[in-house]
């Protein structure tokens, strides 16, 4: 028997697209694998659960850290570590994000589990897991040989791609298990802000990305109007992040952030290499350039050859007509 | 105060990663190789509070083969102190954090830095393991790090926004932009880099619970379809095949 732990997210509440996707997947693995228990587990702090009801578990631990500090030594996660102990937990399935990748990597050095990342694929032969993982920033793609296992594997964003959406899937309200860490930390936070996007760049399924072809941090307003109408997260390139004419969390590419959304809208970008390598994995990708020689156009879904302040206000237009 | 600063050797950011038909893994013998630009960040910072204060030492570690030397050298041309290259092909991010750790337990750090993540195997893990390995405290991404009041001051990235937090010694950071403004190394410092030492020791942690035994290059063939600019109509009524507007 395997002991699947799978740590979900939660913003608001509510499931991350990251988490369904990855709920997804591992509903699958489940269904195929008779001998697959799946447990779940939290480390946001949630008041309501609900989860898709073709999920066969009636309870989600939801396990806090005074202070929301799960940065401190490996004593705040305690009694985390217990508990999967206790329930004799074999793998630990998570999406990337910076609070799992830090869980993630404490676990495996305290568990002495094996860890993998950017898992690209994943086979199961009788209780063994097989992975393929992607490398060189999504570039390349590495076949993993030998047996991970017992493991913790961490999945990129957009991992599936499938996300039932919301309106097929009946919701089903679970019981919600609090496990507090006994550790007090000792850590002092002085300031916190919160970004005020409602749609995060990391979990957003429409990305619209911008570049010095905006030729001003004035003009972003075209751009957050196109993201607002088609309900995507706004992403800029490094030259525009360095210039200070964006803030740095919008940054994609190979420094930066890594994206995965089912669209991304490429305007005024001209597709440095760095750039393609946080954009690679994207589902289908528009670019908008007036540059017919730029590099990003040969590794575009559909391209518009034109002036992006005229395009991007009539392609907003439109989307608002849909 | 003693900094240690890890870095990763890696390909390049405008790399093309080939690969022959014939071979199991990708072609690295024509790319160029670079400290890891997010090791680079920590590399910057760690000499910027070396110059600023007193009773700072910086030391540079790197776990790889004697092909990385003189990019060790590079780094004690910015200014670090010293340098300790653990010689061996390490397989896992749990092998190289076993190796770090192992160093640090016998020779104290007050912190330790280095990227968020290496950018050949992007696993971003390797500050969480060696954190959880010696038991520090463990930041990452970090993009402001100040020492104060015997601890440190740092602004860290979280996944709802950013936070400052105020943190003991010792720690381990992972680092990232705009922590630090990269150097470029003068010539008194390359001069003085020659005669710094660079100590070889051997990896202890040799064994990997896996290895990678195939690696290819990841082709998306893309549709490539050209709309005018007058027909906008047509890329959306082709979009919402694939994506749901609502």
């Amino acid at each position: 028997m395997i002991n699947l732990a799978v740590f979900l997210d939660f913003k608001l509440d509510k499931l991350t697209n990251n988490s369904k996707s990855l709920l997804n997947f591992v509903n699958n693995l489940v269904e195929n694998h008779s001998n697959i228990q799946l447990h779940l587990y939290t480390i946001n702090t949630i008041n309501n659960c609900n989860i898709p009801n073709t999920i066969k578990v009636d309870s989600i631990t939801s396990f806090s850290v005074d202070n929301n500090d799960y940065f401190s030594i490996n004593a705040s996660l305690d009694n985390l570590v217990s508990h999967l102990k206790e329930n004799n937990i074999s793998h630990v399935f998570s999406t990337k994000s910076i609070l799992n990748d830090l869980v993630g990597a404490k676990l495996s050095m305290i568990l002495n589990y094996e860890l993998v990342c950017n898992i690209k694929s994943l086979q199961i032969s009788d209780v063994y897991f097989h992975f393929t993982k992607s490398i060189f920033s999504g570039k390349a793609i590495a076949k993993m040989k030998g047996i991970v296992e017992p493991c913790i594997a961490i999945f990129p964003k957009g991992f599936t791609g499938d996300i039932v959406p919301d309106e097929q899937i009946k919701d089903k309200k679970i019981k919600i298990e609090q496990l507090k860490s006994a550790y007090t930390s000792k850590n002092i936070i002085i300031e916190e802000s919160l970004t005020q996007s409602e749609i995060q760049l990391s979990d957003a399924e429409i990305v619209v990305g911008a570049g010095r072809g905006l030729k001003d941090p004035k003009n972003w307003d075209l751009i957050e109007k196109l993201a607002v109408t088609i309900k995507a997260a706004t992403a800029c390139s490094k030259p525009v992040s360095d210039l200070n004419w964006r803030p740095h969390h919008e940054h994609v590419g190979q420094t930066g952030i890594k994206i995965s959304p089912k669209l991304y809208i490429a305007c005024g970008i001209s597709g440095a290499i760095q750039h393609l390598a946080g954009v690679n994995g994207s589902g289908i990708i528009v670019v908008i350039n007036n540059d017919p020689e730029a590099p990003f156009i040969k590794h575009a879904d559909y391209i518009v050859l034109g002036d992006l302040f005229n395009i991007v206000p009539e392609l907003t237009k439109l989307f608002d007509e849909v | 105060m003693k900094i240690l600063v890890c870095i990763s050797i890696v390909p390049d950011t405008t790399s093309k990663i080939t690969k022959e038909d014939s071979d199991k893994f990708l072609k690295k013998s024509d790319l160029t190789f670079i400290v890891g630009p997010y090791d680079d960040y920590a590399l910057s910072r760690a000499i910027e509070i070396k110059e600023s204060s007193e009773n700072v030492e910086v030391a540079v570690l790197h776990v790889g083969l004697d092909t990385s030397e003189p990019l060790i050298r590079k780094c004690l041309a910015l200014g670090a102190d010293y340098a300790i290259r653990i010689n061996g092909n390490p397989q896992s991010s749990i092998q190289i954090a076993k190796e770090i750790c192992h160093y640090v337990e016998e020779n104290d750090f007050d912190l330790i830095l280095m990227g968020k993540e290496a950018i050949d195997y992007n696993s971003g893990m390797i500050h969480g393991l060696v954190a959880s390995g010696l038991n520090f405290n463990h930041f990452s991404p970090v993009m402001k790090l100040d020492v104060k009041n015997q601890g440190i001051e740092l602004q860290i990235e979280t996944d709802s926004g950013k936070s400052t937090i105020q943190c003991n010694l010792p720690a381990v950071l992972g680092c990232q932009e705009p922590i630090a403004e990269w150097k470029i190394p003068s010539m008194r410092g390359i001069m003085t880099a020659r005669a710094k030492e660079l100590k070889v020791l051997e990896m202890k942690y040799k064994e990997s619970k896996f290895e990678i035994n195939n690696e290819m290059v990841n082709e998306t063939n893309r549709k490539q379809i050209l709309i005018s600019k007058e027909n906008l109509d047509l890329l959306i009524q082709a979009l919402k095949k694939d994506i749901q507007f609502n």
